[in-house]
């Protein structure tokens, strides 16, 4: 019945609690005069004692027993409140002793958690440290790698465009050289035409010269004819040559750089060959142009070339007309010569600023097909651009564009 | 009286043809002053320094004008110029270059040695007697030489 189960040992010795009677038993009820009078009676009274003892007994059993049974009780209620309170103590000591133990075991724990996260944050920091180092490492490995390559790249490339640049500083000097060389032999060229050829070519003229002067009385008129025809020859090859020197002088010459007044050139140009004798040539103006910079001399010729061609294509019209204009278009001024003669076919316009390039017969029109190319290198020597356009039988225009002077 | 006695005009001219024209076109002229006609640069510095074939020459008769040509065998017209305008004695001789080149740089040299003229003979033959012409009437009649 008991609720707690105390080990054996721990109850030894422990019933001396219990009352004495019950442990001594109980006494015997006094004899009286009855007892005297018959044995019957004595015996009877026995038998009552006996009886009474009995109950007695019964009695004080079930009172011992009640009383041992209660004190049985308080003894276990004893026992249990000991026990208890004896369980309460060691617990309350085992508490202690564990809240100790716990206390211990954490602060043990705390220290080796702090040694722990010490030696693990050392590690972590060595760790991360020696990661750091190494993606440093790798890093600047990379960095070494991308460098290099970057600069080798850069290298290379600047390598490669040094090596371009020499090649084209090497090319180009090669070229100026033979540049030089082309123009020295062009120098010695020209000068070996000059006097070379056009040596012969005055001599033959002038021995012509002497003969129509002193001797033509002597020849027949087909002798005389013959002459001429030798002599126009000739005096055609004499004006090849000088056109050609002055076209290959154009090249090389130094271009002065003035401020021209075209206006001035032009009108001097068609003034001199607009007056050819039996023609009459529309009145034509011509409008004030926009000045340049340039060599005035070059400039001169060509409007002397120009104005000069229109005058000789225009003037096999009936109204021969030659007109002179200028347009300006931003830093661009564009100056038109054109005529209302003979045109040409612009299939064949790309032919027209060669040397020596000409589209009519030397019969139709005299020339020696110089003097569009001496135009056209003038012109590009100024910075301009030269354009034709005509149709056949319908006239020309001929343009020029030469930058612009600012208005200031 | 040999034929480089009292001469006033010294032809320098190596081309027979171009000679020819020049008494020519100076005859056409009527410029009759005497003529020497010296084939080479050699020859013309010889007939000035009264040298070689020309010892006898009188040296103070200098000629009123010298036509030079440029380019000829030997010694050609530069290095004649050159010489002439280099001494006192004959730098005051009115030279004229006569030639075929109109090359730049023979016209600045020529300038930067002293000329006193450049002429590119033309090659039309009308052309070329004027300026004959033109020369031998300035030089012989309109220019003052040095006496």
């Amino acid at each position: 019945m008991s609720r707690i189960k105390p080990d054996s040992h721990e109850l030894e010795g422990t019933l001396d609690f219990l009352p004495n009677d019950l442990q001594r038993g109980p006494e015997p009820p006094a004899a009286t005069a009855v007892e005297r009078n018959s044995a019957r009676d004595a015996a009877e009274a026995e038998i009552i004692r006996a009886k009474y003892l009995h109950s007695r007994l019964a009695e004080r059993d079930d009172l011992a027993r009640d009383e041992a049974l209660a004190q049985l009780a308080r003894t276990n209620a004893e026992l249990e409140r000991r026990l208890a309170q004896r369980t309460i103590e060691r617990d309350d000591v085992a508490r202690d002793e564990a809240v100790a133990e716990l206390a211990r075991t954490n602060e043990e724990l705390e220290r080796r958690l702090a040694e722990r996260t010490l030696e693990r944050d050392d590690i972590a920091r060595d760790e991360a440290l020696s990661e750091v180092a190494r993606t440093n490492a790798e890093l600047k490995l990379r960095l070494a790698e991308r460098t290099i390559e970057r600069d080798g790249v850069a290298k290379d490339a600047a390598s490669a465009e040094l090596t371009r640049t020499n090649a084209a500083q090497e090319l180009l000097r090669v070229h100026t050289v033979e540049l030089e060389e082309l123009n020295a032999e062009l120098e010695s060229f020209s000068y070996t035409v000059s006097h070379d050829l056009r040596a012969p070519v005055r001599a033959v003229l002038g021995y012509i010269h002497a003969i129509q002067e002193d001797h033509s009385g002597e020849l027949s008129d087909e002798g005389r004819r013959l002459l001429s025809v030798v002599e126009n020859e000739a005096s055609r090859m004499g004006n090849l040559i000088d056109d050609l020197l002055a076209f290959s002088r154009l090249g090389r010459a130094p271009m002065s750089n003035a401020l021209v007044d075209m206006t001035a050139l032009a009108r001097e140009a068609m003034a001199e060959y607009v007056n050819v004798p039996g023609h009459e040539f529309a009145a034509q103006a011509i409008p004030v142009l926009p000045s340049v910079r340039g060599d005035r001399t070059l400039l001169r010729q060509v409007w002397v070339n120009l104005i000069s061609n229109a005058v000789k294509y225009a003037g096999k019209k009936e109204a021969p007309a030659v007109r002179v204009w200028a347009e300006v278009e931003g830093s661009t001024s564009t100056y038109f010569v054109q005529d209302n003669g003979v045109g040409f076919d612009m299939r064949y316009a790309t032919k027209l600023f060669g040397v020596f390039q000409r589209l009519h017969r030397i019969d139709e029109f005299p020339g020696t097909g110089v003097g569009l190319a001496i135009v056209m290198r003038i012109v590009k020597r100024h910075g301009g651009e030269v354009y034709a356009d005509a149709r056949l039988g319908e006239g020309a225009t001929f343009s020029f564009t030469l930058p612009s002077v600012s208005a200031a | 009286m040999n034929d480089y006695d009292d001469v006033d005009i010294l032809l320098v001219e190596d081309s027979d043809s171009d000679a020819e024209m020049t008494q020519r076109a100076l005859k056409k002229a009527n410029i009759v002053n005497r003529l020497y006609w010296a084939r080479d640069g050699v020859e013309a510095l010889d007939f000035i320094h009264c040298r070689g074939a020309f010892v006898e020459r009188d040296s103070h008769h200098m000629p009123k004008v010298l036509l030079l040509d440029l380019k000829m065998p030997r010694l050609d017209g530069i290095d004649v110029l050159r010489e002439l305008k280099s001494e006192p004695e004959t730098r005051a001789i009115p030279v004229v270059i006569m030639t075929s080149s109109n090359q730049d740089r023979d016209i600045e040299e020529c300038y930067r040695l002293g000329v006193n003229g450049y002429v590119t003979k033309p090659v039309q033959a009308a052309a070329f007697s004027e300026a004959i012409a033109s020369i031998g009437l300035y030089w012989l009649t309109v220019n003052e030489v040095q006496r």
